[in-house]
């Protein structure tokens, strides 16, 4: 899989440690990275008008007030934006191995992302840290629509030494297992594939069928089988410290999810650590 | 897209509750008004402006903007009214929203590049004036008491947004309303009110089939107005959506848009509503406000409702002088002021497109009709100018014996005669050549003109020698789509 690693950054949700993960990905996977700033356009009203009339010039009055109002908050993201692409270039470049872009565009987050989809092999999007948010609809959006993986970062930068895998035997959970095996994202650290499940036979079945596509390519794993409730997943990550959890993403249809919730959204949010997400 | 959906509702609740509130308000004069325009009560302007804004918040494709009952359409249907009946009004008023649905699957929305400009700044212009003249019945014959409510009630809704504080926060229109009608009653001056004009709406909208034979006959009476209707409210609908979204700094959907027109229209013409489309006025008041989102529209339509059949009785006693002020405000502000000035600078074709349209529509009470005519002279104009590119370059050889013709440029009807009158007939030749190769044949006329030529130069003795015809006239075809590639589109324009 080719394409560049893109990490879109806004500065408000952890731009400095999308930015370090992002490095270390075009390290491991010696791919190029793009640092992308969209500049989003709130076109709402800004203060209270609601004197009801219109008077002789009134559309041109109008039109002249809203375009001064706007182009001074424009161009303040605008500067804020290139002044946060220019500080993560520098950082990055100290560590990197690999070419470094940076871009910046008129628009909004998902349509942009999905333009781009085709060009890029991984999307690193920093989100709100766990306890503090329910998952954007950006971020869902995003996630549903670009289909290649997505990073979701929501802490600090730590080298990933250990990553665990979930996998249920779902087209999204095997695509993951691929990715990482195809890519190796996280360079040379220790993996572990899990499977949640009442039934044991199953359960060891699925994760045979999920080693062998790693030893397919010589690559080490281990496995685990656990006979819990699927909640308990962040538990288990937690207890054993590991750093990177990857996970197939929204299998089911918006309609679903709409009416029973959503595992995946109930886990981005309650996770500590970064989660790699593909659907 | 379900974000989209959610933005396009949820995405400004509280700017687009309060400009929708504003909205509202302002909304029930101008139906009034409109109704009375059209020559029906005023209920049916009221019913037709609650259907056609709530209908268009979800089927519209313009977020933010406001459609109502329009004066535009009510200037083209007050002969159907005189004539025949509110009851052949609402089955028009079904029928072109059903026409407006076909012509929204047919791609309509296309059509609207051919109306230029200056068609749109005349088109506005002459609303604005009808509007205005509208006004006029109510102010003639009439006592000094009204002249001085609407001078008053002109000077409240300029200059109270003015006042610290409130006058940001109240719609003036709506406080000038609020204090005519008070000063009326404690004064007990005699002029007319809102209650004089028909009955108001005193329960909610009822399901209504119009009460008309389903013959021939109706369907002969009532097109005429459905067409014209459906074109007046298209291009208002479209006109507003690209002030909108220039206002906004989005994109609206036109197509989407004449399909919600549409079934705005045919659920308007269910309730006993006259047809509508949307308004220029109300949209840019509803943007002014803080209004971005659908939420706005259906707020307005929702509210005008609940206000006009619990508020009836207050709204009758309102003097028809207030509303008068308010209508004079909306049509100073449909105005477009901007071309009055730009007069100076712009070509006069475009100042004649511009004003013939007003005057037509003007003239003629036809917005129709006005913006056809402002079409088909910018068209004109055009192509007059485009028939100054055409030149041509003549040689001759060394005994002055041959003479070549080298045509560079645009051949077509208004050209063509041009094109004849280039060659020299009274030169004595040997041979005449006549290099096209260079040249573009639009139509069958260019073509008939250097056939023309090419036999009056032969009857004349010359041989006749024709360079390139093939590349020349190779374009008129009425396939546009081959235009459409980049080395096809070259070969046209070589020729400059």
């Amino acid at each position: 899989m080719s394409g560049f690693i893109l990490c879109p950054v806004d500065g408000i949700n952890f731009s400095e440690d999308v930015c370090d993960y992002g490095v270390y990905i075009a390290n491991t996977t010696n791919s190029q990275i793009k640092f992308l700033n969209i500049v989003e356009h709130n076109h709402n009203a800004k203060e209270l008008d609601l004197s009801g009339n219109i008077a002789l010039g009134a559309k041109d009055d109008l039109l002249e007030k809203l375009t001064t109002d706007e182009q001074e908050t424009s161009k303040c993201t605008i500067k804020n934006g290139k002044e946060l692409l220019d500080t993560l270039k520098q950082r990055a470049q100290e560590h990197i191995n690999t070419k470094i872009n940076i871009s910046q565009i008129h628009g909004e987050v998902v349509n942009s992302l999905i333009e781009l989809k085709n060009d890029i092999k991984i999307a690193i999007l920093g989100i709100k840290g766990q306890g503090q948010h329910t998952i954007g609809e950006n971020v869902k959006e995003v996630i549903r629509e670009v289909h290649k993986p997505i990073l979701l970062v929501n802490s600090k930068f730590q080298q990933p030494k250990k990553i665990l895998i979930a996998y249920n035997g779902s087209n999204e959970s095997k695509e993951i297992l691929k990715i990482i095996s195809n890519n190796l994202l996280f360079g040379d650290v220790q993996r572990t594939i899990i499977n949640i499940n009442k039934n044991e036979k199953t359960s060891k079945k699925l994760l045979t069928e999920a080693k062998k596509i790693f030893e397919d390519k010589n690559i080490i794993v281990d496995t685990v089988s656990l006979n819990k409730n699927k909640e308990d997943l962040i538990n288990y990550f937690e207890e054993n410290d590991f750093d990177i959890l990857a996970m197939g993403a929204y299998s089911h249809s918006r309609v679903k999810e709409f009416i029973f919730g959503s595992f995946t959204s109930k886990i981005i949010e309650n996770m500590k650590k970064p989660v790699l997400l593909y659907r | 897209m379900y974000t989209n959906v959610k933005k396009e509702w949820f995405g400004n609740i509280r700017g687009d509750i309060l400009s929708g509130l504003v909205v509202a308000l302002a909304l029930i004069p101008e139906a009034i008004a409109f109704s009375i325009i059209a020559g029906v009560d005023p209920k049916v302007g009221l019913y037709a402006s609650f259907s056609m804004a709530v209908v268009i918040a979800f089927a519209g494709g313009r977020p933010a903007m406001i459609s109502a009952a329009t004066g535009a359409m009510a200037l083209v249907m007050v002969t159907l009214v005189k004539e025949h009946g509110l009851q052949y009004l609402l089955a028009a008023t079904l029928l072109t929203g059903a026409i407006q649905v076909v012509l929204a699957y047919i791609g309509v929305a296309k059509l609207m590049s051919f109306v230029a400009r200056a068609v749109v700044v005349g088109f506005v212009n002459a609303l604005a004036i009808l509007i205005f003249m509208a006004q006029l019945p109510e102010l003639t014959n009439v006592t000094w008491h009204v002249y001085a409510l609407t001078i008053v009630g002109l000077g409240i809704i300029y200059l109270f947004p003015y006042v610290p504080k409130i006058g940001k926060i109240l719609p003036s229109p709506l406080v000038t309303i609020v204090l005519l009608t008070i000063f009326v009653m404690f004064t007990g001056w005699d002029v007319r009110n809102v209650g004089d004009m028909g009955q108001l709406p005193d329960t909610l909208p009822i399901f209504l089939w119009p009460d008309v034979p389903l013959n021939l006959e109706t369907l002969k009476i009532i097109f005429p107005y459905s067409f014209a209707l459906a074109i007046v409210g298209l291009l208002e609908s479209f006109m507003t959506t690209t002030i909108i979204d220039e206002l906004t700094d989005t994109k609206g959907d036109k197509n989407r848009e004449a399909k919600g027109q549409g079934i705005a229209n045919i659920a308007t013409g269910c309730i006993g509503g006259m047809a509508g489309c949307a308004m220029i006025g109300q949209s840019i008041i509803n943007v002014k406000s803080g209004g971005r989102g659908r939420l706005s529209t259906f707020i307005a339509g929702f509210f005008l409702l609940i206000m006009v059949v619990f508020l009836s009785d207050i709204i009758s006693v309102i003097p028809m002088a207030a509303l008068v002020a308010v209508m004079i405000m909306v049509s100073i502000g449909t105005f477009d002021w901007g071309s009055i000035k730009n007069l100076k600078t712009l070509p006069l074709s475009t100042n004649i497109v511009m004003l013939s349209t007003v005057a037509v529509t003007v003239g003629t009470h036809n917005l129709a009709l006005g913006v056809v005519t402002g079409v088909l002279l910018a068209s004109l104009f055009f192509a007059n100018k485009i028939s100054h590119f055409m030149y041509c370059e003549t040689s001759y050889n060394e005994d002055n014996s041959v003479k070549t013709y080298k045509f560079i440029g645009q051949v077509f009807f208004n050209s063509s005669e041009k094109f004849y009158e280039t060659f020299d007939f009274k030169e004595v030749l040997d041979k005449v050549i006549i290099d096209v190769s260079r040249a573009h044949f639009w139509d069958v006329s260019a073509v008939y003109a250097l056939d023309k030529a090419v036999i009056k130069l032969r009857r004349e003795g010359a041989e006749v020698e024709v360079i390139g015809q093939n590349e020349a006239t190779s374009t008129i075809i009425d396939r546009f789509g081959v235009h459409d590639k980049p080395e096809e589109i070259e070969k046209v324009m070589g020729g400059h």
